[in-house]
């Protein structure tokens, strides 16, 4: 008779997914429930002696219930903790989100805006060294002492003060450099911010 | 689910706390004093009181204690006791229930 229990028992905890520290009490309680449910079952006309395991069983089944709706009942009531309850809340739709930030994140630093940090003194006093600055790159116009972002041929992001702007080609001015011309498919954008 | 067994579990937390606002029982004991005294109608799976209990638990409505089934015996149990806060739940869910059936009754004659 204790098998058949301890077999009902393992299933339900299994379902029920607990916290170390309930785990036994639950349990406990449960088989002192289910031990007096069998030794009461001779009563109400179930055999008393020499159930098999099966019949056993069947009516831990029908009298306490599918151990899997049980174990989920009390899984759903203990939750443990706000935390879990909360993650089994968002468990598909917390990636989901997490995921549309990043796109999202990526998009607007791709297509609007992006940070940079600003290792060198080509820009001072505007933009001194060791700033963080906004690049809005959803600009087309450049007027003479706008702060933008290029790429040189290298490919290294430099910042510079914007002296002429003719026909698709801006002529930037850098501290302690020549004027170089910068086709606007170089420029990334104009500084909007910075952070000193 | 059906009609019947949706309708058990709204109204099987109101039962719980009244059976326990008489004295503190444990699980059992609450199995069977619900489908004795209901004379069946609340013979529900046994199973289900036990979510019951953990909820009511984790909202401090009852609270549990493991005690000796009596002094000596050797064997402990875990007992629930309504709190404060079960108690005025309790009263609650009768004044809408007492509610609820006037006016089923009034428009149903």
């Amino acid at each position: 008779m204790r098998d058949a229990i301890e077999d009902y028992l393992d299933q339900v905890m299994v379902h029920a997914s607990l916290a170390p520290r309930d785990q036994a009490r639950v349990r406990a309680e449960l088989k002192d429930h289910l031990a007096e449910l069998a030794a009461g079952w001779g009563g109400r006309g179930g055999p008393k002696h020499s159930s098999t395991q099966e019949e056993i069983t069947a009516m831990l089944e029908s009298e306490f219930g599918e151990p899997e709706v049980v174990g989920k009942g009390i899984s759903n009531a203990r939750g443990g903790g706000r935390i879990r309850t909360w993650l089994k809340k968002w468990k598909i739709a917390l990636p989901i989100s997490v995921a549309a930030c990043l796109v999202l994140n990526f998009s607007i630093r791709w297509a609007i805006a992006e940070p940079f940090y600003v290792p060198g003194k080509g820009a001072e006093p505007f933009i001194p060294q060791g700033s963080r600055v906004l690049v809005y790159k959803l600009t087309s116009v450049f007027r003479a002492g706008d702060v933008v972002a290029f790429r040189n041929l290298e490919g290294v992001v430099l910042l510079g003060i914007v002296q002429t702007d003719q026909g698709g080609v801006l002529t930037v001015s850098r501290n302690g450099e020549a004027d170089r011309d910068v086709p606007h498919a170089q420029v990334i954008g104009r500084v909007v911010a910075n952070t000193r | 689910m059906d009609n019947r067994a949706q309708f058990l579990k709204g109204v099987a937390r109101t039962l719980v706390l009244g059976l326990l606002r008489e004295r503190p029982m444990y699980g059992y004991e609450i199995a069977t004093a619900l489908a004795a005294r209901s004379e069946g109608v609340f013979a529900l799976g046994q199973g289900t009181l036990y979510p019951l209990l953990y909820s009511l638990e984790s909202k401090r409505l009852i609270r549990v204690s493991r005690e000796e089934e009596a002094p000596g015996a050797g064997r402990r149990r875990c007992y629930y006791k309504l709190t404060p806060a079960g108690n005025a739940e309790l009263d609650a869910n009768l004044l809408t229930w007492d509610q609820i059936t006037r006016g089923m009754k009034l428009v149903l004659g």
